[in-house]
C-alpha cells in the first residue's frame, strides 16, 4: 500500500495498469483545488482510500474511468469542523463492460461548515455487466452544520447493477437508545457511532499511527 | 431487586395517549407474562420501563426497589439491573459488535474488563444463543436475519447478567430448536436471581419457562392479572371472554381503525371507537 501523507498538491491524472492500493491522508496547507483522474486499465483494480482530517477549505475531485473487467474501490472518509467548506465529488464512468465501482463516503460535519459529498456513477452505452454502488453518510454534530449527500447514477445500459445510498443526519435515536439501554452513557453511545462510520475507512490505510491520529482528533470533539 | 411497583403511568407518543392509569407490581422472583391484542401497550410499557425518549411519561410513578425510575436516565437504569431485549432491534451500521459488547460490560463495572475474561465469555455466550462466532466481528444487527437478532438480544442478556429483564417477543421468529434453547437461558438465569417480564402471543415459551403470573394489557392499562394459568387460557382462546367473564370491552386503536380488518387481530369483539 502506498500511502502519502499530508501531500501538499493531489492533482493527478494517471493510468492505472496493475492492481494498486492507494491511501491519502489530509492534514494540512494543501492546494485548496485538487483533481485526481485515473484511467483503470482492463483487468485492473485500484484501491483508493482518502482520509482528510485538515483544518481548511477543501475540493477534491476524483474521476475514474473503467475498463472491460476493472475495478475500482473509492472511500472518503471527512471531518469538517468550524466554519470551513469542503466538497468531494466522486465520478466513476464505467467505459467498458463487466467493470465494478464501490464508491463510500462517510463525514462528520462537527462545526457551522458546509460539508458535500457529491458523486455519478456512469455506466455509458455498450457497458454490458457493470456493477456500480455508492453511499455516503454524513452526521451533523452541529444544528448550524451544513451537510449535502447526492450521488446519482446515469445508466444507459439494462444488464447492469446500480445502486445507492444516501444519509445526512443528526443521531439516530432508536439507535442510541438501544445503546444506552445496555449501559452506555449518551457521550460514550454518539462516540461509538460517530467513530463507527469513519474508523473502518480509516483502518483501511492499514497504518496505526494514522488511526491513532485520526481517533485523537474525533476524540477532542465535543459530542 | 425487590420489586417493581408501576403505579397509574400515562403516556403518549407523538400527541397520542398509549399507556392510561397503568398499574403493575412484579416481585424478585417472579416471571410474568405480559399478554395484550396487537396495538394495546406491551411495548410501550417495556419501553417506558427502559426509559425510551419517544414515549413522554404524563402522570403516574414506578419505582425499583423504592428508588424513582422515571428520574434515571436510560443508561443508569441498565446499571441499576434492568435490561430489554428489543422486538425490533435497530441495525447500527459502523459500530461493530464486539467492540460494543466491550464498552456494555465495561459500562458496568469500575475497572475494565481483561481481554482475556472477555474474550472467554462472548465466546462462551455465543456458544449458549448457538450464534458463529465471527459475527462479532460484524456490525451491530446489520444484515442479521430476524432469528439472529433475537439471539443476539439474548446474548446481551447473557454477558450483562441483569436483575430485571423485559422480554419483548424474544420467541417470534425463532425455530424450534432455538426457542427451547432461550428457554433454557432463561431457566438457568431465573435459578440465578433474574426477574423477567415476557411478551409473547404464544403459550409456547410460557410454558418452558412456567411463568408465575399474567398481566393482560388491553387499551393501555392492565385490565386482568392472574397466575401462570390465565396465560395458558388466553393462548388457546384468544381475548373473547374477557368481555363475557370480566367485562373488559376491547377497543380499537382509533388510529388504526380504518385500515385494520376485524378479522385480522386476535381481537374476537371490537367495540367501534365513538367517532370524534
Ligand atoms: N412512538 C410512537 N408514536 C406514536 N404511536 C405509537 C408509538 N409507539 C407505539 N405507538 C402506538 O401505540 C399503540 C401501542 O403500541 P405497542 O407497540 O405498545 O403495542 P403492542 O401491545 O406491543 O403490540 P404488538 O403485539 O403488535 O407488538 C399502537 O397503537 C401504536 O401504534
Ligand atoms: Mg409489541
Amino acid at each position: 500500500m502506498a500511502n502519502f501523507y499530508n501531500p501538499s498538491s493531489l492533482s493527478l491524472h494517471e493510468e492505472i495498469s496493475k492492481d494498486e492500493k492507494r491511501g491519502y491522508f489530509l492534514k494540512d496547507r494543501f492546494e485548496q483545488d485538487n483533481e485526481l483522474v485515473f484511467d483503470v486499465e482492463e483487468n485492473t483494480n485500484l484501491d483508493l482510500t482518502l482520509v482528510d482530517f485538515s483544518s481548511q477549505d477543501v475540493n477534491v475531485h476524483i474521476l475514474a474511468n473503467l475498463k472491460r473487467n476493472s475495478s475500482v474501490n473509492i472511500q472518503v472518509a471527512s471531518l469538517c469542523s468550524q466554519k470551513y467548506q469542503k466538497h468531494f465529488q466522486v465520478d466513476v464512468i464505467h467505459v467498458q463492460g463487466d467493470s465494478l465501482s464501490r464508491t463510500k463516503m462517510a463525514g462528520i460535519n462537527a462545526g457551522e461548515g458546509k460539508l458535500f459529498f457529491l458523486g455519478n456513477s456512469t455506466i455509458v452505452n455498450g457497458a454490458h455487466r457493470s456493477d456500480t454502488r455508492q453511499e455516503g453518510k454524513i452526521t451533523n454534530l452541529n444544528p448550524l452544520a451544513k451537510s449535502e449527500v447526492s450521488p446519482s447514477l446515469l445508466i444507459k445500459e439494462n444488464d447492469v447493477k446500480a445502486s445507492h445510498g444516501a444519509a445526512v443526519g443528526a443521531y439516530n435515536e432508536s439507535e442510541l437508545f438501544y445503546l444506552m439501554s445496555r449501559g452506555l452513557s449518551l457521550e460514550e453511545s454518539k462516540k461509538l457511532i460517530t467513530y463507527g462510520s469513519l474508523l473502518p475507512i480509516i483502518e483501511s490505510l492499514g497504518d496505526e499511527k494514522l488511526v491513532e491520529e485520526a481517533k485523537n482528533s474525533m476524540g477532542e470533539l465535543s459530542l | 431487586m425487590e420489586n417493581l411497583i408501576i403505579e397509574n403511568v400515562s403516556c403518549q407518543a407523538e400527541g397520542n395517549e398509549i399507556l392510561t392509569s397503568c398499574s403493575l407490581e412484579v416481585n424478585k422472583g417472579d416471571c410474568v407474562a405480559l399478554l395484550g391484542p396487537n396495538g394495546h401497550g406491551k411495548s410501550t410499557l417495556l419501553n417506558v420501563l427502559m426509559g425510551n425518549p419517544r414515549y413522554e411519561v404524563t402522570s403516574g410513578s414506578i419505582s425499583l426497589d423504592g428508588e424513582d425510575l422515571l428520574s434515571m436516565s436510560v443508561d443508569e437504569r441498565s446499571k441499576k439491573g434492568l435490561f430489554m431485549g428489543f422486538q425490533n432491534p435497530p441495525d447500527v451500521p459502523g459500530v461493530v459488535s464486539m467492540d460494543f459488547f466491550r464498552a456494555m460490560i465495561n459500562a458496568h463495572q469500575d475497572k475494565p474488563v481483561s481481554l482475556i475474561k472477555f474474550y472467554k465469555e462472548t465466546t462462551q455466550a455465543y456458544k449458549r444463543v448457538d450464534l458463529n462466532e465471527e459475527m462479532a466481528s460484524r456490525h451491530l444487527n446489520e444484515g442479521y436475519s430476524g432469528g439472529e437478532k433475537k439471539r443476539n438480544e439474548i446474548l446481551q442478556m447473557l454477558l450483562l447478567k441483569p436483575k430485571l429483564a423485559l422480554l419483548d417477543e424474544i420467541d417470534s421468529g425463532l425455530d424450534v430448536d432455538a426457542l427451547s434453547l432461550i428457554a433454557s437461558i432463561i431457566n438457568t438465569m431465573k435459578e440465578e436471581g433474574t426477574t423477567f417480564i415476557i411478551v409473547s402471543h404464544y403459550d409456547r415459551l410460557y410454558q418452558l419457562v412456567h411463568v408465575n403470573k399474567t398481566a393482560v394489557i388491553v387499551n393501555g392499562k392492565v385490565a386482568l392479572q392472574g397466575d401462570g394459568e390465565l396465560a395458558n387460557r388466553i393462548a388457546k382462546e384468544g381475548y373473547s371472554f374477557l368481555e363475557k367473564e370480566y367485562n373488559i370491552k376491547i377497543a380499537k386503536n382509533e388510529k388504526k381503525a380504518n385500515d385494520v380488518s376485524i378479522g385480522s387481530c386476535a381481537v374476537k369483539q371490537v367495540i367501534k371507537p365513538e367517532q370524534k
